[in-house]
């Protein structure tokens, strides 16, 4: 019986203040919110996967290095910065761009608090704090796409870099490189013409093109290429159609 | 029935104050998004601990298959995804679980800091929230090694070699985080302990810290 009364006096308390008790009203509605998003997440799985590449292998001198989606803007802006910075002859100060500036950066976010200490609290009305976040965001998004963009234009670029080193002494596409006097293959005077690639893609499936790579056939030399290297070639050589 | 186990309890550990205490404080009614649908910001801190949970949960049994070592760790994370009941399902949920982490914990940052939470007497708070994001996003970038295929093993060199230009100490400190001078099996092993050992140690404690001061200050007010 006193049981009753009290929560009941409580309840009406509280509805006075504007406030409710944690549980089960606060905690319980909020879950709902938040099972939701761990039931998008479950169901997000079973279809979307993560991939795993090759085997870790030190020596791949051809993988383009990538971070996860969220590291992208910190590669970027330090590839782009360094440029810079050496572009300046600073080279010798790399320490304050790699570590004291960076160093300053987290300090400026921990000590937030201490630097807009108004009792203003409206977004609006924090006109320099306001212009911090969007420069904040602002930065954020900009390394992020520009590191993006600039991976997949290095990994657009290997390929071809690759094929100018190591192919085009004997191949030709689109007229650049080849060998118009063909490799010794069986006997003395018997040639064999590399082919023109300007079109294999249209000739080999990528797996044919894999093959003739990694245990090449028909006078073609093995050129260990490392696996990200072929990876790279026959997704370019496969495009050439 | 519930009742007698409950005074049985109380009996012995006396229970029923602590969880009124956490169950009765009040909490404003302009958080709920029951009572307000904008009121979904004040989620997202809640919403990342839940994940964190699910996080801790489909760690633990990837961490039943997984061997960290420079030949196995490649290949038991094959095995997870090609040969474990449902260990594709938790290794996908736990790697787009760490996505969606670095999200929802953006999110609530911005919301502290568009509603301007930071301000006196929740300064402490920030600097806990700081580490916290400081430590998922230490998380990630140890996870990312894991699986020892070409896409972890070159990051980590990249994230790895900022250590080197910290002033006279950076060779010895790169020293200590790669176990060696190049990223290799010491690497492995050392990542493999700060994710799940170090980190998880860190995150609870400080999380237990941010729950402490929140109760305390209570959740901001309107303006
Ligand atoms: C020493 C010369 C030589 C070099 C260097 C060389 N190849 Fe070849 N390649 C050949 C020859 C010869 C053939 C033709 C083999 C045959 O007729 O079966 C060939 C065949 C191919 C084919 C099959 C084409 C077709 O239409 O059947 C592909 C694809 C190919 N090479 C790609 C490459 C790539 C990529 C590189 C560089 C990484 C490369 N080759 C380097 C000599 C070379
Ligand atoms: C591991 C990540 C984090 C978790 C799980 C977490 C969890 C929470 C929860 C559940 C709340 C209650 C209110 C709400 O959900 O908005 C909260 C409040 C708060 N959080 Fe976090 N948080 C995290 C990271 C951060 C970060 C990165 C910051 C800021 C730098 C931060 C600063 C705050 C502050 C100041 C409050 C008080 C809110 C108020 O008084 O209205 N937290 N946090």
């Amino acid at each position: 019986m006193y049981e009753h009364d009290h929560s009941e006096h409580k309840a009406k308390e509280y509805h006075e203040k504007g406030v409710v008790p944690f549980w089960p009203e606060h905690l319980l509605k909020e879950m709902v919110v938040g099972l939701t998003a761990v039931a998008a997440l479950f169901v997000f799985s079973i279809f979307v996967h993560p991939s795993l590449g090759h085997i870790a292998d030190p020596a791949d001198w051809a993988y383009v290095p990538a971070p996860d989606w969220y590291f992208y803007w910190v590669q970027n802006f330090f590839d782009v910065s360094g440029y810079y910075w050496s572009e300046l002859g600073l080279t010798k100060y790399d320490w304050v761009l790699m570590f004291l500036i960076p160093v300053l950066l987290i300090l400026a976010l921990y000590l937030v608090p201490f630097y807009d200490r108004s009792r203003e609290r409206r977004l609006l009305k924090r006109p320099v704090a306001f212009g911090l976040m969007l420069f904040g965001l602002t930065f954020l998004g900009y390394f992020t796409a520009n590191g993006i963009y600039n991976h997949d234009y290095l990994v657009a670029q290997e390929p071809i870099t690759i094929f100018q080193q190591s192919c085009a002494s004997c191949h030709s596409i689109q007229g650049l490189g080849g060998n118009a006097k063909g490799v010794v293959a069986v006997s003395p005077g018997h040639f064999v013409y590399p082919p023109d690639l300007t079109h294999v893609g249209s000739i080999l499936s990528p797996a044919q093109i894999r093959q003739q790579l990694v245990n090449p056939v028909g006078g073609m030399p093995n050129l260990h290429l490392p696996p990200a290297a072929v990876d790279y070639m026959v997704n370019y050589l496969s495009s050439l159609k | 029935m519930f009742t007698r186990f409950v005074r049985w309890l109380d009996e012995r550990m006396m229970v029923s104050p602590l969880w009124r205490d956490i169950a009765d404080h009040p909490v404003p009614a302009h958080t709920n998004p029951s009572e307000r649908v904008s009121a979904f910001v004040y989620c997202f801190g809640g919403v990342t601990f839940l994940l964190i949970i699910a996080q801790f949960v489909t760690g633990m049994f990837l961490a039943m298959d997984y061997v960290p070592d420079i030949t196995n760790a490649y290949n038991s994370t094959r095995y997870i995804m090609d040969h474990v009941l449902f260990g594709k399902q938790l290794l996908s949920m736990h790697n787009w679980g760490s996505t969606l982490i670095i999200i929802m914990v953006t999110l609530h940052m911005l919301r502290i800091y568009w509603m301007g939470v930071y301000k006196k007497p929740r300064e402490l708070n920030w600097l806990v929230g700081v580490t916290l994001l400081l430590i998922i996003l230490t998380f990630g970038f140890t996870g990312y090694l894991l699986p020892w295929d070409e896409k972890a093993y070159f990051a980590t060199q990249v994230g790895v070699s900022f250590v080197q230009y910290v002033p006279f100490i950076g060779k010895a400190l790169f020293n200590i985080i790669a176990g060696g001078n190049h990223i290799g099996a010491a690497t492995l092993s050392r990542f493999f302990a700060i994710h799940v050992l170090f980190l998880p140690a860190l995150l609870l404690s400080f999380l237990g810290l941010h729950f402490l001061m929140i109760r305390r200050n209570g959740i901001t007010g309107p303006y």
